[in-house]
């Protein structure tokens, strides 16, 4: 019931004199889908509320003005559902691979979600390779279609390793995460599919995450005498290896 | 000091690059040699690095789309397709149809051109100097194409999040279906000079032989998985952007080697025609682009968003922090991967069979080194 009155609640601000930012809000709240948007402009439109006055407190803003007292009314009212909602993860149930998986390696350290129709499995560490290697042989994951890494800084355990899987026969895409401390070492799955090795260098240069078991584990993008891994969250985007540059391209000061 | 024997023998090293026509950009492959026979081979590559992801990660979803124009900027009108098609399925926007024909349309004329000039340069590698003349005549129609509708030739910032950026410029049809119904003739008159040339067999027949589980193995995408006899091509097992309204086959190869390739392109090239000209058809009129937000944010979480690039699976992982800037953006480039192969595909070859395994491989450097 509350829904239908939410329109004619919000006419009477479109009447204000503010034309065009609200014009703006009005495009905003049909297209935004996931009532991010609209709420994130409302914030904005208090903003501009405020710029009418001389620098008031907030408070102050609440009370004054038809205008404002509206988005009062707004916000006393309990939350208005999004009308559209955004994707969320859900997960997985009666999932094929995920009961397979759990009745091999137990369920504890296992589970499973889906975002917007996509599968994630979460592994543990400690059972990586073992299971990368049942979905290579028992479920026909026969193509390692990428393998990368996230950088959670600040978290318990820093690194995410994110690998996307093919099934030929079962012309299926999924993918696996696993999370890792930082310091720690990494399973490496070259032996399982050929294709991990570049990208697994790949890994290792961007962000110093090291595999055990990599035939030939070093730097692949970036020289092999560089200091630092760029893709780390705390490697500045201006950041350069100084020595370096200053040993191979002499220059004696490097414009940022 | 005793002289035992006059002649030493022993495994010659040679560098191939990173300066050498053959390579395609800036290549270095290290040869391990016992004569003529190619023992090993190593690939040193990052020359072009600048860093692509890095950068995405500090600018708004919309800065970042001209930036991967330049990673494979043979190919920039797909690259553009696999990352706005990825931040639409995030957001939730729809695109028009209108706008899905033109940009299916475009990516097809830009799997012409990226086939083109794979083409020219690998005949011209292998000795055929007048195809590479022809295929540029061809490449610069399609090029002159995209210079009418995106107002660059390379690097095209081809779509938008949501749509385009412009509509078809009057008479953009006209000459699109002008161009495209003399094209496949074009190709026949490649296929006159090389497909039956006792020379092009010669060199192509049997070399770089790859089977289809070393393919899948490997990782390889795209023709050079297909010339092996893989059926994978991302536009028919997972249809992305409207590609499920079009009829065209998917070639396959049988043998796997360098000819099996060259005439999986070739016939590639025909169905591309075949789609542009659906496309051309029903066009329907409409808007061209849909309704986005003027700051671009989408929903905390991930999406793995995969295009058939002229190279193969071209992936975009985005994982968003619900920002206005991506948490990170992964590249998945196909020749990245491929290039991997090239040890495999090399092994007892001679030297001058290495330039053409490194052409029928098809790899952009700017994609490789991003």
């Amino acid at each position: 019931m509350d829904e239908d009155k939410i329109p004619s609640q919000r006419d009477p601000r479109k009447k204000e004199p503010e034309e065009a930012s609200l014009s703006v809000e009005s495009d905003s709240r049909e297209l935004s889908g996931d009532g991010l948007v609209a709420k994130e402009k409302t914030i904005k439109k208090n903003k501009s509320d405020s710029r009418q006055e001389p620098r008031p407190e907030k408070k102050q803003v609440v009370e004054s003005g038809s205008m404002v007292e509206a988005t009062r009314k707004n916000r006393s009212r309990p939350k208005r559902p999004p009308r559209r909602k955004g994707p969320v993860y859900e997960n997985l149930k009666e999932d094929f691979l995920l009961t397979a998986l759990t009745k091999q390696f137990g369920e504890e350290l296992l589970s499973g979600q889906s975002f917007l129709k996509q599968k994630i499995y979460t592994v543990d560490q400690i059972q990586l390779l073992e299971i990368m290697v049942f979905l290579r042989s028992d479920q026909n994951f026969d193509y390692l279609v990428d393998l990368t890494a996230l950088d959670y800084l600040g978290d318990e355990s820093r690194w995410c390793l994110v690998y996307h899987l093919y099934s030929h026969q079962g012309l299926e895409l999924i993918r696996v995460k696993s999370r890792l401390g930082e310091g720690a070492i990494a399973p490496s799955v070259s032996s399982v599919w050929k294709s991990a090795n570049w990208m697994e260098r790949e890994v290792f240069d961007m962000f110093g995450i090291r595999f055990e078991g990599h035939p030939d584990l070093k730097r692949i993008l970036l020289p092999h005498d560089w200091h630092g891994h760029p893709l780390r969250k705390d490697y500045d985007i201006k950041l350069q290896d100084q020595s370096w540059i200053k040993k191979h391209l002499r220059l004696r000061k490097v414009p940022n | 000091m005793p002289q035992e024997t006059i002649l030493k023998t022993k495994e010659l090293e040679i560098n191939m690059g990173p300066q050498h026509p053959s390579t395609h950009g800036v290549l270095r492959v290290k040869l391990y040699l016992d004569g003529e026979r190619v023992q090993d081979c190593e690939c040193i590559i990052g020359y072009l690095h600048r860093g692509v992801e890095k950068i995405s990660e500090n600018r708004s979803y919309i800065k970042c789309v001209p930036y991967y124009d330049r990673t494979d900027y043979i190919a920039a009108v797909s690259n553009v397709f696999g990352y706005v098609l990825g931040v639409e399925a995030m957001m939730g926007i729809d695109v028009p149809e209108r706008a899905k024909r033109i940009r299916v349309m475009m990516t097809e004329f830009n799997r012409l051109a990226s086939h083109l000039l794979w083409l020219a340069t690998h005949a011209i590698d292998i000795g055929a100097m007048t195809v590479f003349l022809y295929c540029f005549r061809e490449r610069e129609e399609i090029l002159k194409l995209f210079e009418a509708l995106f107002g660059a030739r390379l690097t095209t910032h081809a779509f938008r999040i949501g749509g385009l950026w412009k509509d078809l410029p009057n008479g953009f049809e006209m000459a699109a279906s002008k161009f495209i119904n003399q094209f496949p003739s074009k190709v026949d008159e490649y296929e006159q000079l090389l497909t039956e040339n006792r020379i092009w067999i010669d060199r192509t027949q049997g070399i770089g032989v790859i089977s289809a589980k070393e393919a899948i193995d490997y990782g390889l995408s795209g023709p050079v998985l297909r010339g092996s006899g893989v059926d994978l091509d991302l536009r028919k097992t997972r249809p992305y952007g409207g590609y499920e309204e079009f009829e065209f086959d998917v070639p396959l190869g049988k043998n796997g080697d360098t000819y099996d390739r060259y005439l999986l392109r070739l016939e590639e090239m025909r169905q591309s025609c075949r789609i542009i000209n659906q496309a051309l058809d029903n066009l329907p009129e409409g808007p061209i682009r849909g309704r986005v937000p003027k700051v671009v944010k989408p929903p905390v979480g991930e999406f793995y968003s995969a295009v058939e690039g002229p190279r193969g699976e071209l992936g975009y992982y985005i994982v968003s922090d619900g920002s206005a800037m991506p948490f990170r953006v992964r590249i998945r480039p196909p020749t990245f991967i491929s290039l991997q192969a090239l040890r495999k595909l090399v092994r007892g070859h001679l030297v001058a069979d290495v330039v053409a395994i490194i052409g029928t491989l098809d790899i952009v450097l700017g994609e490789i080194d991003r």
